[in-house]
């Protein structure tokens, strides 16, 4: 695994490395808006069933800790 | 505006909990050594909370989601080339008043500078700069009073916004002056209460976060670690600042009217001498 300061911050003076570096970044921030509206629909659904049914939602039922981002 | 606290019991758990953030960070470890990532991780290493980490990203309104996502965009820009010729630092007390006076400038409430140490980085890191420019946000008091509203939310992850883009400016100005600067806001590989601290923008709280000496705990820090030459600030003893004013304010409280409890209730006279009863 790498931080964000390590995939993202880019110091070279090249347009090159800096365009490559914006387009990783987009698709990042894409997958990460679009996980919203797909693992985080199902996510607020089942809280909210739980919330209503007063019952315990288990999070690693629901979700993979093992997978990276 | 209504606050609405969330119900003492979650509706949401671990079937088998994760080890324990003390445990992570070694409480009961009698040698020091780094601070290892618990939660709002920089992604450089797997979080033993992610799913919980998950639950509250994906859980949270799409409105402060996108606004994290924003900030995540504009931060592309806090590090880049240096300028080709580098400016000399003959004064380094007053370059650190000029890169102060443009932070307060771009919008900072405090500023302060300490020497780069190896406690603020997290474990694995490493960053091998000089110094680190600490700035300090306010968030709006009157919005954070009304915490766990979507608005107050949004209040937090715009002052994390804010003050990314005030690092991020002044990183910008020491590189084009041809020193090496890196902004670092919110979930960074940085810790940044311990260079608040050392950096006199305030001292550590029994809350484990900062008490700072403008703004109590209602802001935001972000940092700038750079080569250039500065001038350092003093870590404060706030307590040491509270205990001097409310000696005062017994004082005058004794002089003024013996046998009275001030009125911030932390100071009595008795028998003509005063006594500070809390502080």
């Amino acid at each position: 695994m790498s931080s964000f300061e390590t995939r993202f911050y880019c110091t070279e003076r090249a347009i090159w490395p800096r365009i490559q570096r914006n387009l990783s970044l987009l698709v990042w921030i894409a997958k990460v808006i679009l996980a919203w509206f797909t693992q985080g629909r199902r996510l607020r659904k089942a809280g909210r069933h739980a919330l209503r049914e007063k019952r315990v939602l288990y999070l690693d039922d629901l979700i993979d800790s093992d997978k990276d981002d | 505006m209504t606050n609405r606290f969330p119900a003492p019991d979650y509706h949401f758990s671990y079937r088998k909990a994760p080890v324990s953030g003390n445990t992570i960070n070694g409480l009961g470890e009698m040698s020091q050594r780094r601070a290892r990532q618990v939660f709002h991780g920089s992604g450089a290493r797997k979080l033993e909370w992610s799913a919980l980490e998950t639950f509250f990203g994906l859980t949270m309104p799409l409105q402060i989601y996108i606004r994290n996502a924003l900030n995540r965009w504009e931060l592309r820009k806090a590090d880049g080339p240096l300028a080709r010729k580098r400016t000399p630092v003959p004064d380094s007390v007053k370059m650190s008043k000029q890169l102060k006076s443009i932070a307060r400038h771009a919008g900072a409430g405090a500023v302060g500078i300490t020497p780069m140490t190896e406690d603020a980085l997290y474990e694995g890191q490493t960053a091998d700069y000089q110094s680190a420019i600490v700035i300090a946000l306010p968030q709006d008091y009157e919005t954070m009073r009304a915490v766990t509203t979507v608005k107050a939310a949004t209040e937090t992850v715009d002052t994390y916004r804010d003050v990314s883009r005030i690092v991020m400016t002044l990183a910008a100005h020491i590189r084009s002056l041809g020193w090496r600067a890196r902004a670092y806001g919110e979930s960074a590989d940085l810790l940044h209460i311990p260079l608040a601290i050392n950096a006199g923008i305030g001292q550590l709280g029994k809350h484990g976060s900062v008490i700072g000496t403008e703004f109590g705990s209602n802001f935001r820090l972000a940092s700038v670690l750079t080569d250039i030459p500065l001038a350092i600030d003093s870590a404060v003893d706030i307590v040491l600042m509270t205990c001097a004013w409310a000696v005062n304010v017994a004082r005058s409280i004794v002089l003024q009217t013996p046998s009275v409890i001030g009125s911030n209730g932390f100071a009595a006279t008795k028998n003509g001498t005063w006594t500070l009863i809390a502080v």
